[in-house]
């Protein structure tokens, strides 16, 4: 039992840290904020920047389909007119 | 009271008319694939493919042409393919017969047809929707030096569509001699 106790004692003894252990500790810390910082300004940079491409990905696919849109009516009625022109060309 | 028979009829019948249903749709856009080696003789090319959304998209940004915007409001598709060529003898007879042939097939009727060896080959199809009105259309230009054909796949006023002439903001399409005016 005085064993047991006197084991006790010295595994719980209090020890010195070793030389340099609180700034290790206080550089790990640093070290740990900092890429936290890093990812949350990744993740807000994302969460700002994938709508913001979303948004102008699909103004660019709008903006195609409304110049083709355009475009398709254009020659549909220029060629329409051409025919129906050559149907009945213009007495002078 | 229902017999196997009924079982295997109502799907069968329900298959039938699904299939059915967009068949004028189906009829009214041309097979025109085989035009795209032509791309790479031709000295200008046009082609514009749309349909479902990117249609749809289009047409909700001609605010300022309500006409337009109505005139395309029932269409599926638009398909347009234009090949100017610098020298005659560019595509073959097969490439036109090929869209001829489609054109053949029952609910085409020609509305427009003119022929000449000045002017080279000009038609205009519609595709009857059997009540009274259109599905589709197709201008088709055989020139020399040029290749047209212009799909467009739903009811169709041509009327309207004639009008909208200059007034798509683009300036003048008329690529090769048929369209300069």
């Amino acid at each position: 039992m005085i064993d047991l106790e006197r084991e006790l004692a010295r595994a719980l003894r209090p020890q010195e840290a070793p030389a340099g252990f609180a700034e290790r500790v206080l550089r790990a810390d640093r070290s740990r904020r900092a890429r936290r910082r890093t990812w949350l300004a990744a993740a807000s940079f994302a969460l700002v920047l994938l709508p913001a491409g979303w948004a102008y990905q699909r103004h660019q696919q709008q903006q195609r389909a409304e110049a083709q849109l355009r475009l398709a009516l254009e020659v549909a009625s220029e060629r329409l007119n051409l025919a129906l022109q050559r149907l009945n060309p213009p007495t002078e | 009271m229902s017999s196997p028979l009924s079982h295997a009829f109502v799907p069968a019948a329900l298959v039938c008319l699904l299939a059915a249903l967009p068949a004028s749709a189906q009829q009214a856009r041309l097979k025109l694939d085989h035009l795209n080696a032509l791309a790479a003789k031709a000295s200008e090319v046009v082609e514009v493919t749309l349909d479902g959304q990117a249609l749809a998209m289009g047409a909700k940004f001609l605010e300022k042409e309500p006409e337009a915007r109505a005139l395309v409001q029932g269409l599926t598709g638009i398909y347009v393919k234009v090949f100017e060529f610098e020298q005659p003898g560019a595509y073959t007879s097969a490439d036109v017969e090929a869209i001829r042939s489609q054109l053949q097939a029952p609910g085409w009727s020609r509305i427009v047809q003119v022929k000449s060896r000045k002017d080279g080959d000009v038609g205009v199809y519609v595709l009857s929707d059997g009540k009274g009105g259109n599905a589709g259309m197709v201008i088709f230009v055989a020139e020399a030096k040029e290749l047209v054909v212009v799909n467009i796949v739903g009811p169709i006023d041509l009327e309207k569509l004639s009008s909208l002439e200059g007034r798509m903001g683009i300036p003048k399409v008329g690529l090769g001699k048929g369209g300069a005016k």
